[in-house]
């Protein structure tokens, strides 16, 4: 008897696990990995992909990985015990993220990089990023014009494990150091972070002088943030700050005449095509895309800003 | 005599030494390198530890594969700036080069000229020439770029106008960005530097070089030069 009792439960439990692979296999799931969805970019990030692996017929989890790479390496873990069918990961380190995706590759699951480079290749099957370079050298065209090619200026730089913090430095230094009456005072990293920015900003002021900076490159919009709140507070009207995202505060700072110039990077677009790679990798095993691409960033005057929506620009 | 021994005996033993020394070291022998000399952005010949991955791959492929791949795909400008006012799309699906849908159009292009005019003469960084295409009409058709400063929607033209050369290729976008600056590099020390603008005015060449459109309206119709023959000169 207890052994017929042990073989119809044996038997219901693998039916259920049978029931649950077809279940899985009807809508796979597609996980999203993230930094902290409070910069609205990688909100942005998690949005766009996971409306797009909706309309493709898939089940998402997105989960932040806070730039932790602890945090991120467990988020690889819930998707490999979730037997997810790919990853789709803006992530938190360009060497410490090679280990995870490895990880994943070896359970069978592909990972699609977005907006961030890691230091290997043939690990992930796409690393989809904007191309930093070229829109950082935008952003840095239109900061020496707007300087007259000439006076003193200040950059802050982004987290330097980053890859895009370098990128974007050595984009904007490619442009500006070609012009000899350009002349750097100050170079600091604020991490990335607006509050970081702010407090930097308001003692690189106290050092200098206000009227001896006339201009602050910035790596990214939440840092020009910053440095613009702490520049009007010391009276520089005139100063030219210009970021790097395309977000919607610095929008809205350009159209009040206040930051001068952004570098949209077409995060949306990336977050989109990352899935629709990984739906054609996943049913052809496959795809026709080189694995690094670089799609190109769009300079954000006054002339454009007004178009600009959720790192977006409206045709 | 006795000394003549002592003598043996001491060279013999320098000879023993010199052998044991040669039998437990490798000897490694290091030819006599001549400085690598790299040209930087003001022209300047400057001495370089090392040429980085992208002004290798530049000094290396240059004359033996950059230029020839851009005589060889090279479109007659004529034909060239017909085509792309009436579809850009279409021209760059024939014979241009795009990494993706985000990015530039980038063709290689050649053409017989006449120099109407030189643009920003007082701004040698971003001195253009303003030319006339072949049969003559004194209708400015396209320009050159003849500066110093590489502005972005013309920089990658060389690099992304041949056709071969990708991004999976190098190790990051900070080295395919470096080929750029390394080919624009080459074109002001070999190319634009043998002419001063103002001398071109009013004369006849026949160029060969890159472009980079994302619309093909006349003021971006500017021409990365690769090679210049002046006629007469």
């Amino acid at each position: 008897m207890k052994k017929i009792v042990a073989l119809v439960l044996a038997t219901l439990l693998v039916l259920s696990m049978f029931s649950v692979a077809a279940m899985a296999e009807d809508k796979p799931l597609i996980v999203i990995i993230t930094p902290s969805h409070s910069n609205p970019y990688f909100k942005t990030v998690a949005d766009a992909a996971s409306a797009k692996a909706t309309e493709l017929g898939y089940d998402f989890l997105v989960i932040q990985h806070d730039d932790d790479v602890t945090k991120q390496s467990e988020a690889f873990d819930t998707a490999i015990a979730r037997k997810a069918a790919a990853i789709i990961c803006d992530n938190a380190g360009a060497d410490a993220t090679i280990e995870p995706v490895q990880r994943a590759k070896a359970a069978g699951i592909p990972t699609f990089l977005v907006d961030r480079e890691i230091n290997s290749t043939g690990d992930a099957v796409a690393q989809m990023v904007s191309n930093n370079y070229q829109g950082a050298s935008l952003v840095a065209e239109y900061f020496v014009e707007q300087m007259g090619e000439a006076g003193n200026y200040v950059e802050l730089t982004g987290k330097e494990s980053d890859t895009n913090a370098g990128v974007r430095s050595k984009g904007f230094h490619d442009v500006i150091d070609q012009y000899t009456d350009m002349k750097m005072i100050e170079q600091q990293t604020a991490n990335w972070d607006q509050t970081e920015a702010y407090s930097k900003m308001e003692s690189i002021i106290q050092a200098q002088g206000a009227e001896n900076i006339k201009g602050v490159i910035c790596g990214n919009d939440t840092m020009a943030m910053g440095v613009i709140e702490a520049c009007l507070k010391a009276g520089m009207k005139d100063v030219v700050v210009c970021g790097f995202d395309g977000s919607n505060d610095v929008r809205d700072s350009i159209l009040r005449g206040e930051i001068k110039a952004t570098g949209l990077q077409p995060i949306a677009y990336i977050a989109e095509q990352a899935v629709v790679q990984a739906d054609e990798y996943i049913k052809n095993g496959k795809t026709d895309k080189e694995e690094k691409q670089l799609m190109d960033c769009v300079l954000i005057t006054k002339d454009n800003a007004a178009k600009l929506d959720n790192f977006a620009l409206a045709d | 005599m006795k000394n003549n021994r002592a003598k043996i005996l001491k060279w013999a033993g320098v000879a023993a030494l010199v052998a044991l020394i040669a039998l437990t070291c490798r000897v490694t022998l290091i030819p006599d390198e001549a400085p690598t000399t790299v040209v930087n952005a003001e022209g300047q010949t400057v001495t370089v530890e090392k040429l980085s991955v992208a002004e290798q791959y530049c000094a290396d492929n240059w004359d033996s594969k950059i230029v020839p791949t851009i005589k060889e795909r090279a479109v007659d400008m004529v034909a060239f700036v017909k085509d792309v006012e009436t579809d850009l799309t279409a021209a760059g699906l024939k014979y241009g080069n795009r990494a993706n849908e985000t990015s530039a159009w980038s063709f290689c292009v050649k053409g017989d000229v006449k120099v109407l005019d030189i643009e920003n003469p007082e701004k040698p960084n971003k001195t253009l020439l303003v030319l006339d295409l072949a049969p003559y009409d004194s209708q400015p058709d396209c320009k050159l770029f003849y500066g110093r400063v590489f502005s972005s929607n013309i920089k990658n033209a060389i690099r992304d106008g041949v056709g071969f050369l990708h991004l999976d290729d190098f190790a990051n976008q900070v080295e395919f960005a470096d080929l750029t600056n390394a080919f624009n590099n080459k074109v002001k020390t070999d190319v634009i530097a043998k002419h001063e603008a103002s001398d071109l005015k009013g004369k006849e060449f026949t160029y060969y070089g890159c472009i980079s459109l994302t619309d093909a309206t006349y003021d971006n119709l500017v021409v990365v030069p690769v090679e210049l023959t002046v006629a007469g000169g």
